[in-house]
């Protein structure tokens, strides 16, 4: 298992190739296996700015992940492409481009992304986000674009029978022989009064170690593939390693391999 | 049989004794101290928290009873065998219950906590891990589901009485292990 965490951005604003590498070096230090970055450093870099990236993701085994903007995807193309060519550039074979597809407009935008180009789709993925799971994956098996699981989506969605761990396994399932990449966190339950009223959907400052060591744990025992976890919290890498640490300390002998 | 909704309050109650929950088991019978009653909730479901004492099945809420009626009773009343107990002529609320049914997924005391009476809901029941997590998924449920959802959860809820728990259910407990009899 590789894991990384949400917030880790140095900058979210147009930058240069030295900040994407000091991005990457912050992970790193912080023992992040998964590195998210966001799509605006997504350009094409000079080559001795590529090489340095290059190395650092060789060298420390990073997976890049870039969350495009919540819009449908094909409105997007030419950031899509860019992202695409970033993690080419800097030889990223197993990075991922994370995309959110509205639920109404699901078929439309799968075959719209499936019709990109191999140089794009390769890295194409698509969050589970408020919408049905079932719709989800027959399209992601249609057009071979993998799901990301979000386990905090498929809670807010208070399905019945309510089963994360079947819906990880499935989800999973859709990666082929990629390494399927989980996205973890807490519902955000505190009261902000009537000010934010757009809160479902939020997430905590840290994780509930509990609930997602027990879900980590018995997708392991149902063989699920080995993973790799992003964890969506406020406190970011303090969050990550907070989890980490209670699931050393508190799980099960059987399941220490998953956070060694 | 009327449908449990995920919304459907239910109040978890804890077994104190081995004689608690015979009484539970055979005379189909639960009482709560009249002072205490206002930590219930006006529901038709108890659940049951057996705490260190069972040995098969501690630190867990297994087991889920309907509730037929409910009395204000003087102790001596209901229990006259014990008419020398100190609270013999104390006021308690009694339930007799209907059917007992068992979680398909039981829900475990991880994190250690002092639990007598408990307000929940059936909703976040099915969807907690951990005891500590209740109140926790009950604020997210009031938030997303919607007051009239009439999914009846009773099929996947529950599974035939003493049907055996998952392995892991206490292969993972942190202190389980040591008070449970080796075999
Ligand atoms: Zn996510």
């Amino acid at each position: 298992m590789r894991y990384g965490s949400s917030r880790l951005a140095i900058t979210q604003q147009p930058t240069n190739g030295l900040r994407l590498y000091a991005h990457c070096m912050a992970a790193v230090h912080a023992q992040h296996g998964v590195v998210r970055i966001p799509h605006t450093y997504a350009h094409a870099y000079d080559p001795i700015t590529r090489q340095l990236i290059t190395q650092v993701i060789n060298d420390h085994a990073l997976r890049l992940v870039i969350h495009a903007p919540i819009i449908p995807p094909s409105t997007m193309q030419d950031t899509l492409e860019r992202c695409a060519q970033l993690l080419s550039d800097i030889a990223s074979h197993d990075g991922v481009i994370i995309c959110h597809v509205p639920a109404a407009r699901t078929n439309d935008e799968w075959q719209w992304m499936a019709s990109l180009p191999a140089s794009i789709t390769r890295y194409l993925a698509v969050e589970h986000t408020l919408q049905p799971i079932d719709a989800l994956l027959s399209a992601a098996e249609e057009f071979t674009i993998p799901v990301v699981f979000d386990w905090l989506h498929y809670h807010m969605l208070a399905p019945w029978p309510y089963a994360p761990v079947d819906v990880a396994l499935k989800c999973c399932a859709t990666w082929g022989s990629q390494r399927p990449l989980i996205h973890l966190s807490t519902p955000d339950t505190a009261d902000y009064g009537n000010q934010h009223r757009h809160i479902n959907g939020r997430h905590a400052a840290y994780l509930d170690w509990v609930t997602h060591m027990y879900f980590l744990g018995q997708l392991s025992e149902r063989r699920a593939p080995t993973c790799d976890i992003e964890v969506e919290a406020d406190a970011g890498s303090k969050a990550l390693a907070h989890f980490l640490a209670q699931c050393r300390r508190h799980g099960p002998p059987q399941w220490h391999h998953l956070w060694a | 049989m009327e449908p449990i909704l995920p919304l459907t309050p239910i109040t978890i109650a804890l077994v104190k004794s081995q004689q608690d929950w015979q009484r539970i088991e055979q005379i189909n019978q639960y009482h709560v101290p009249l002072q205490h009653y206002s930590r219930t909730v006006p529901s038709s479901w108890i659940a049951f928290y057996l705490p260190r004492w069972h040995m098969a099945h501690p630190y867990s809420i297994h087991f889920v009873a309907s509730i037929q009626s409910v009395a204000v009773m003087q102790r001596v009343h209901y229990l006259p065998d014990e008419s020398a107990h100190p609270r013999a002529t104390h006021h308690y609320v009694v339930y007799t219950l209907g059917s007992m049914y068992q979680f398909r997924t039981p829900i475990v005391s991880l994190r250690w906590r002092r639990i007598t009476l408990h307000q929940s809901t059936f909703g976040a029941l099915a969807r907690a891990y951990d005891l500590g997590n209740l109140s926790h998924i009950q604020r997210t449920l009031n938030r997303v589901l919607p007051h009239a959802d009439d999914t009846d959860m009773h099929d996947h809820l529950f599974v035939p009485r003493n049907h055996p728990p998952d392995a892991h259910v206490y292969s993972t407990h942190p202190t389980i292990n040591r008070t449970l009899p080796t075999q």
